[in-house]
């Protein structure tokens, strides 16, 4: 996923019904889950639907009268992405000027932060 | 704006150094400046930065005679070549009938554009930084909404309770979530504050640490003093030092929070806090970039706000607000230290010219050493003069490079014109004329002489003429391209770069016979400048700018 693109809140908002559901989730069960949080029509859900087939992370199946939905990209898998994906847009691991973090260097290796607490664990003594 | 921008210069400068020195007496004097006392020195700084103006007390200690000194050294440069460009008088209407040509400022609008082009360069990074950080504080806080899962543990939240009410915030809604892709805990959020969690277990004992060190950074306002030094960074991007102070802020912030979380919880928990602050850095993969080296932030930088947790003393040093005085003192009294700009051009240090150099009268306000006085006055002055009147007309002229006035004052059919020095508001001559005849008297020619003011109208028509205009001179002493030399040779004289445009042949002027001549200037706005030279004796009548 070379080109990613932040899904918008709407198509994440399906997406996040979809990976909430053991897959394959069936178009009225969406709906039904949406309720009535948004006002959206059906016709709007399953347009929604097909865009994320196009963008790949949905495929569908059509099982009788009903169309099944599978998520392609995980959850857990698309957070990273789009997590690291702003990461990295801002390099390090700097989060922003305008956050208070409680450390604010950089990532250290493993041999460094080993050697760190060993250093602590002498200083104490 | 030259002076605004010089004013801001200045200050970002001087504040450049405090910088310089605060860092370099934190490292060679760590135990002297603790971080609280940084901290505080940095807020005060960061206000310093951000309101660049300083009143001026007296006439400065050291002063900089920059905007004049090189604009006005580069005129005369300009005036020995002889390809200076005049700028016109500022012509403005005031009241109704009554225009006034006040002078421009000429060295200042020789470099306006070079100076707007800087400002709207400084604006326009000054912005493009701000917008970057505003734009990815929106883009975590989107990261937040979507990712961040809200904790609803009852012994987490209990925690956070307890803290909460130590610090009197307990009904202070404080959101706490759960974040996977932070290594760090952190709080944001201007008004409705976030504590964020990394996705790691902590135990009651961690969270109470961490809980404190968050609100610790709550209750201090610690996300607007960020706020603060992103705006000084935007506005002084072109000045190194700030970068510095960034840096620095954000250490001695962490340092002097680390110190006041030990100062709650007691010495003997220092190593558990160091560890968890140790905990909170996230782990890269070897040979990631190499980047940290610098003096904050790094390995170096941890190891340093490990000492001073391990050092931390547990009676907080009282902060020496003697010390924060003087730094506020001094950041305020720079206006005074730095004065600048504000010397006339005569009292320029360089009278290197040999010729009379046509020097714009700057404008009034500016004018401190030879107090020009203002058309106002000068009005106020020739009424007083002439007793009483209208006045139908004021326009400031030059004479000598000095500034003075000619006020026109109507008194039924009679008018009267009064010439004012500039700079000492005497009258220097005195004419009336009457419309119907267009004859002129000059009643009376004062310098340094107590005015006879006429206090009642001449109810008679006045007298003639004191020479008589007879006939045109058919055979002038001075022919008309003898004039237009003597009028080029005085125009040079002046410094000024104009082209003869027209004459309006011979005519009767202030009781004598002149050549009427115009120049067009070749500045901006093209003034013209009017030529009145007698046709006898070849002397100039008259110079005057016109529009």
């Amino acid at each position: 996923m070379a080109d990613f693109k932040r899904l918008p809140d709407t198509e994440f908002e399906l997406m996040r019904i979809i990976w909430q559901h053991k897959p394959p989730v069936t178009t009225a069960r969406i709906i039904q889950e949406l309720g009535d949080s948004v006002n959206w029509k059906p016709q709007t859900v399953l347009t929604m639907l097909v865009r994320l087939i196009e963008k790949g992370f949905l495929s569908s199946e059509r099982v009788g009268k009903e169309r099944n939905y599978t998520p392609i990209i995980s959850e857990s898998e698309y957070m990273s992405l789009e997590t690291g994906e702003f990461m990295f847009r801002y390099r390090g691991n700097s989060i922003g000027s305008l956050v208070k973090t409680m450390y604010d260097g950089k990532d250290l290796t493993e041999e460094e932060l080993t050697e760190l607490k060993k250093w602590l664990k002498e200083k104490e003594g | 704006m030259a002076q605004y921008m010089f004013s801001f210069l200045t200050t970002s400068l001087f504040m450049g150094l405090i910088i310089l020195a605060i860092v370099t007496l934190s490292v060679l004097l760590p135990k002297v400046f603790s971080p609280k006392l940084r901290y505080a020195a940095w807020v005060v700084i960061l206000i310093g930065l951000i309101i660049p103006f300083r009143p001026m007390f007296g006439n400065g200690l050291i002063t900089f005679d920059m905007p004049y000194a090189t604009t006005a050294e580069s005129e005369r440069q300009a005036n020995k070549v002889g390809n200076i460009t005049t700028e016109p008088p500022i012509i403005g209407d005031v009241g109704q009938s009554i225009t006034i040509y006040e002078p421009a400022v000429q060295s200042m609008w020789q470099t306006l554009s070079t100076i707007h082009i800087l400002v709207i360069a400084w604006a326009a990074v000054a912005l493009a930084i701000l917008t970057y950080h505003v734009w990815r504080y929106i883009g975590f806080k989107k990261l937040i909404r979507r990712w961040g899962v809200a904790v609803k543990d009852e012994d987490t939240l209990s925690v956070l309770q307890t803290i909460q009410s130590e610090k009197g915030i307990a009904n202070k809604k404080i959101e706490l979530k759960k974040c996977d892709f932070v290594s760090t805990s952190m709080i944001v959020g201007f008004l409705n504050p976030i504590i964020l969690l990394p996705d790691k277990m902590f135990d009651a004992d961690e969270l109470e640490l961490i809980f404190r060190h968050e609100l610790i950074h709550y209750k201090r306002g610690d996300l607007f003093i960020k706020l603060l030094s992103v705006i000084a960074v935007s506005l002084n991007w072109f000045n190194p030092a700030v970068y510095l102070m960034s840096a620095a802020i954000g250490a001695d912030c962490e340092a002097s929070c680390d110190e006041a979380v030990i100062a709650d919880v007691g010495g003997e928990n220092k190593q558990f806090y160091a560890e968890i602050v140790m905990d909170m850095i996230g782990s890269k993969r070897a040979g990631g970039t190499a980047l940290s080296t610098c003096f904050y932030g790094s390995k170096n930088g941890i190891k340093k706000r490990m000492e001073a947790i391990m050092n931390a003393s547990v009676g907080v040093k009282k902060v020496a607000f003697s010390a924060l005085a003087v730094l506020a003192l001094m950041i305020i009294f720079t206006g005074s230290i730095f004065a600048f700009g504000s010397q006339t051009p005569s009292e320029l240090p360089s009278q290197e010219p040999q010729y009379p150099v046509f020097q714009p009268p700057l404008d009034n306000s500016q004018q401190q050493g030879t107090e020009q006085i203002t058309s106002q006055r000068a009005r106020e002055i020739a009424a007083q003069f002439v007793g009483y009147g209208t006045v139908h007309d004021i326009r400031a002229f030059t004479e000598d490079g000095i500034l003075n006035f000619e006020v026109e004052i109507r008194q039924g059919a009679v008018r009267y014109v009064v010439q004012i020095n500039g700079v000492n508001g005497n009258v220097i001559n005195l004419s009336s004329y009457t419309d119907d005849t267009g004859a002129e008297q000059t009643i009376s020619e004062t310098n340094n002489t107590e005015p006879t003011p006429q206090t009642t109208p001449d109810p008679t028509p006045p007298q003639a003429p004191v020479s008589s205009q007879g006939n045109r001179p058919a055979n002038p002493v001075i022919s008309l391209d003898r004039a237009i030399e003597i009028a080029y040779a005085d125009i040079a004289a002046r410094g000024i770069n104009a082209t003869f445009r027209t004459d309006s042949g011979m005519s009767w002027e202030r009781g004598q016979w002149v050549w009427e001549l115009e120049f067009r200037t070749h500045g901006e706005r093209m003034p013209i400048i009017e030529f009145y030279i007698n046709v006898d004796n070849g002397n100039i009548v008259k110079f005057e700018w016109d529009d």
